[in-house]
Formats: structure tokens, sequence, C-alpha cells
């Protein structure tokens, strides 16, 4: 083969995979109005993505090490290097683990906080230096506190329920970053630890206004604020969260335990498992289907293996 | 053990609180146990430590040569993390410096049911890659600056992975056949083995019994250097082409050396090790390359990154696909129940023998 010939075929080849890469990034842009939540395999820990109808990523909690960059690899496509939101529920290390390692290889443009301190712990303050690494470039702080939204774009949403004060003294589950994901007559209701007095304490304050703080108009569907589609079953299925009263409220099709094999707490605790097959509302564990997959089209949500 | 994120470095002076114990056997597969106690002391490590906690007295007292080294490791696996996702880029610096964290768990487990774990510790054989494509870009160079230059990378990468048994055995072999070069003296390999292998097993006695590395690294050799010729002879149908019939007879005298002391150890058979490592070794010095090219981009250009890391991405994924195609064969990996020690001598005995009749007849 000639010499010119070769640079020619070398060229080709580079456009072809340029204009091939274009295109896929293309079509992958495209949410079709759908937003997806996924709830990731990170083992023992919470870690959920969300991909917004438009296009904004969301990841509450990044489990308790690396596990979950491997997982975001398969929910990020390879060249998007950018997270707008990463929320971290509570300082232990099963939910924010592996949030500086997010946060070192992801441009974040949101960082939401519990003001619930964990003093000493390692976890917490590798987090506090990334944080603040981060922020270098351009990333904004926020404390959680009850009534803020975050507005992910075409009629998705974050409400956040609690914590609705400073809980800087608490023990740091109950400080929790308790969030509702909101898209069309679809949610999600996200807790993090919260233990059952904040989750009897949410039936209270939710659990008979019919306001939908967003549209500024009753709900007529729901009939509660905590109604939601998809329950997370609180601190991964220990029997210390998902009071009685609050299941029944938010009354799920689906519940999800967000837990590894062989913890050893005994993760979900069979009284938990039991009370969800008495309201007859099938679960989801991260253990046995490994990334458990949501897609909402505004309307419907449908479980996706 | 301590926790996860706790800040040490290289050259901190600490003070550690904790419970003391004497490390413990653990097992490997069925029946089998692997001595770990024996593996910490070949490092001078007597005891472990859990619920460990760290205070740092004072910073920056190591050695400043060391302390380099372990910079520039970090810079360049900072690079790959930026220019490439997971796993991609954990297999990128499992091939280019040895380091496997970021592979997880599952693959780490996958590469080694089907025969391809070498390439993601830093074997030899990475260190000969880098070398040969040193070699060859500076070949228009005077040859005292290319040879030492070459001595200097060698020494460079067995730092990098702390002097570890299987990269520093490649190095010095490395270096014997640069400074043969330069003498223009004749290099045979199998000398060179000998002689290194003797000189490590001199300075510390514990790699011979305890360190799988050490065992591993020179039976491998070995193989390469007795076997691998025997093999080659007879692939000649094979396509020269990619490299694949020498990557065939590699593979083939390689296996035949190791498998006996694996099966041994962990009794796990890798059925599928001849056409993973066709597969997967083809394009290793090209993903190697493209790696090292993926890393400088990531430390310089940002959030675009990964549009140069897009080559050695689809590189590494090519390997991770092969990796996981094989595994989920059936009988990609058959147990083999515990066996003595004295089978395993026999074993290699009797593979001596073909290589004696040879060495008889000529």
């Amino acid at each position: 083969m000639q010499k010119s010939v070769k640079i020619l075929g070398v060229t080709v080849l580079i456009l072809f995979i340029i204009t091939s890469a274009v295109w896929y990034a293309v079509i992958r842009e495209d949410r079709g109005g759908k937003l997806t939540v996924s709830f990731l395999n990170v083992g023992q820990g919470d870690s959920i993505f969300i991909d917004a109808p438009s296009g904004r990523q969301v990841l509450i909690d990044g489990g308790s090490g690396r596990s979950v960059l491997r997982e975001l690899s398969n929910v990020v496509p390879w060249y998007d290097r950018t997270i707008d939101v990463v929320i971290a529920t509570h300082p232990d290390q099963d939910h924010i683990g592996g949030l500086p390692e997010v946060l070192s290889r992801y441009k974040v443009s949101l960082i939401v906080e519990s003001s619930v301190k964990d003093e000493n712990g390692a976890d917490s303050a590798a987090l506090e230096k990334a944080v603040a690494r981060e922020m270098l470039t351009g990333a904004q702080r926020l404390v959680a506190k009850r009534g803020q939204i975050i507005d992910l774009g075409d009629g998705a949403y974050l409400e956040i329920l609690f914590p609705d004060r400073a809980v800087t003294a608490v023990e740091t589950n109950t400080g929790s970053i308790v969030a509702r994901l909101v898209y069309g007559d679809t949610s999600f209701m996200l807790t993090g630890d919260s233990p059952q007095s904040i989750e009897k304490y949410l039936v209270t304050l939710d659990g008979s206004t019919s306001f939908d703080i967003a549209q500024d108009k009753p709900l007529t569907t729901s009939g509660n604020g905590l109604k939601s589609n998809i329950l997370k079953a609180g601190h991964h299925g220990s029997k210390t969260s998902s009071a009685e009263l609050f299941v029944g409220f938010v009354g799920p099709e689906y519940a999800v335990f967000s837990r590894g094999c062989d913890n050893r707490y005994g993760h979900p605790h069979k009284e938990i498992v039991s009370l969800f097959e008495r309201f007859e509302i099938p679960t989801l564990d991260t253990c046995t289907e490994g990334t458990i997959t949501f897609v909402s089209d505004g309307q419907n949500i449908r479980y996706s293996k | 053990m301590a926790p996860l994120h706790t800040e040490v470095a290289y050259g901190d002076t600490i003070r550690v609180e904790g419970k003391l114990q004497i490390p413990e056997n653990f097992e490997t597969g069925k029946d089998r146990t692997f001595d770990y106690p024996g593996y910490l002391a070949k490092d001078g490590i007597l005891y472990q430590m859990s619920f460990a906690a760290i205070e740092r007295l004072s910073e920056n007292d190591g050695n400043f040569l060391k302390a380099w080294t372990i910079w520039s490791k970090q810079k360049y696996l900072a690079g790959l993390a930026r220019a490439l996702s997971e796993p991609q880029a954990g297999l990128a610096g499992g091939i280019t410096v040895g380091d496997k964290r970021g592979l997880g768990e599952e693959l780490s487990q996958t590469f080694r049911t089907v025969g391809l774990t070498h390439i993601v510790v830093l074997s030899g054989y990475n260190i000969v890659v880098v070398v040969e494509a040193l070699m060859r870009f500076l070949s228009r160079f005077p040859q005292t600056f290319r040879l030492s230059l070459g001595v200097f990378v060698a020494i460079f990468f067995a730092a990098i992975t702390g002097f570890a048994s299987a990269s520093s055995r490649a190095v010095a072999m490395a270096t014997i056949a640069i400074l043969g070069r330069a003498t223009r003296r004749t290099y045979l390999a199998s000398r060179a083995l000998g002689l290194v292998a003797t000189l490590m097993v001199l300075w510390n006695p514990y790699v011979l019994v305890f360190d799988p590395g050490f065992q591993l690294s020179v039976l491998a050799t070995t193989g390469l250097i007795l076997f691998s010729p025997l093999f080659a002879s007879r692939l000649s149908w094979l396509p020269s082409k990619f490299g694949l019939r020498d990557i065939a007879s590699a593979t083939l005298g390689t296996q035949l050396a190791v498998i006996p002391l694996l099966l041994y150890q962990n009794g796990q058979l890798s059925l599928f090790a001849l056409p993973a490592n066709l597969l997967a070794l083809a394009v290793i010095p090209w993903a190697m390359f493209l790696s090292l090219i993926a890393s400088i981009f990531g430390l310089i250009s940002g959030i675009v990154a990964p549009i140069f890391g897009l080559p050695a991405y689809a590189l590494l994924s090519y390997v991770i696909y092969v990796a996981k195609a094989f595994v989920a064969l059936p009988f990609s990996a058959l147990s083999i129940p515990v066996f003595s020690v004295w089978w395993l001598m026999f074993i290699y005995a009797l593979l001596l023998v073909p290589i004696l009749w040879k060495h008889i007849k000529g």
C-alpha cells in the first residue's frame, strides 16, 4: 500500500469513529421524557442515581467505598464527567464513604448535606476535604432544610421533607435528609437511615396535607403528602425504621432494600420483611437483584431489570 | 486496619493504638489454606492490628526518591481516573503500573478464572513491553544513552511496585540483558534467571517458600525459556500477524510451567487461558500506550478528558469483554481436589523429561 493511501485510510477511520461517538452521545442524551432512578448495587449501603427527563443528574449517597464508581459507569455514559447534584443524607460510612472519590472524578455543581455532624469520623473528614476542593472549581454547598425544592427541570423535582431545623447535635441517622422525588403523578420516597421517630413525625407533618408545593395546588390523586409509588425502606430494612404508620401513609407499589448480602447487622430485619408482606407490598433487594432501576414517564413507573 | 479514609502518606511518622493480633491462615478454596503469616513474615510483618486509631506525628520523613516515585504513580492514576471511567481506569492502572485496586473483587476474580491475572499485576511482562517500546522509540539515539535510560525506566517501574518479587526479577534480568548488549557479550536468559533467582533467595530466603509472586514469576520465566521454543516450532500454522504466534507459544510455555503450582495452591484450572490470552494480549501493548496518553490528557484537559481517553477506553473495554465472555462459558474453571506436595514435585520432574531428552540428543 502507498503511504498516502494508508494515511487516507487512517484519517477516514478516525473521522468515522468520532462521528459515531458524536451520534451515540446525541441519541444517549435524549431522555424521551423519562425519569430513571437506579438503586445502585454498592453492597451494604445506599447510593441512588437519578437521571431526570431534562438530563440533570442527582446522586444521593455513595455507598461505603469505591464500588460506587463502577456502578456509576453503568448509568453515566463514558464521556460524561459531570453530576449536577450530590446529596449526602448523613455522615455515616455506608452513605458517604464513596463520595470523596465521586467528587474527585466528577464535576459537581451542587452539594447538599444535612447539618448533622460526625465530629471524629475519618469519612466525614475526607468528605469535608473533597467538598472544599470541589468548591474551588465553582461548586455550591447547601444545608438541607424542609421546604427546599431542587428543580430537576421538565417537571421533575426533589422536595426536602427533613430536617426541618438545625440538627447539629442529634445522632447521625436521626439527622438524615428525607427527600421525595416527584415527576408528574409519580414519586419516590427516599429516607436515608431515618428512624421510626422521624418517620412518625413526618406523618404528623405531611400525612394530612394535600398540597403539592411545586404546583401550588391540592393533590387530587394521592390525598396526602407522603404518598409515593416507590419507598426505599429506611436504614437498609433495619427494624429501627419503617414504622407501620409511615409505610401505610406512603403506600408504595414497591419497597426497596438497599443492602449487602451477609451484612453483619442482619438487614433486612424479619419483622420489616413481614410488615411489607402483610401490606402486600412487593420488595426488591439490591443483594439479590443487583442494581434496581425504575423508569417513570410521569404517569406510570416501570421496574426494569 | 484503620478506616478507609484515614489520611496517611508515605514518609509520615505515626502513632497507632489498637488491638494486636497474630495473622491467621485463610482459605483459598475447598480444603486449601494460604499461609498468610508466612507471606507477611517475608516482609518482616509479624502482627496485624484491628480497630486502629492513628495519630500523625510528623510528615516527609521518608526517602526523597521513594516519595517521588509514589507521587508520580499517584498523579498518573489520578489522570487515568479523570479520563476513563471504572472499571476501565482500574484496568489501565493494572496493566501499566500494577495498581489493581480499581478493578474490584468481582472483576479481579474474573481475570483469575480465565488466566489473565498476570496482565493486571505488574509482572515482568509489562516491564518488558515498556522497555522494548522505549528502545524502539530511541533507536536513533546513541547506544549508551538508550541503554542507561532503559535500565533507569526498568528500575523506576520496579520501584513503583515497592520492589515486588516479580518486577524485581524482571528488572534484574532486563538489566543483565542490556548490560550484555552494551558490552557485546552473549546473553543467556536461563543463566540470568538462575543468577537472579539465587540472589533473590539469598537476599530474602522467605520468598522461596512464602511468596507466590516469586514462585510464579520464576516458573513462568522458566517456561518461557524452556517450553515456549518447543511450542513455537509446532505453531507455524498460526498467523504471525499481531504477534499471535509469539503470544501463543509464550502463553503455552508459561501456562505449562505455572499450572501445576497454581493447581496445588488453589485448585482452579483455567480451561480457556490460551484463547483468552491470544485475544487479550494482542492489544495490551497498545492499550498500555493509549492509557498513558489518556492519563496525560486527564491531568491537563479537565472534563473533556474522556474524549482523549476514548481509544484507550475502547481497547480496555475489549479486554474486559474478552475476560467476561470466557468466564461466562461453561467449565471456564475446573476444580481439582487437594493433592500432596510430592505429586507436585513429580509433575515438575516429569515436565523436565522432554527438555533433558532434547538436551542429550542435541
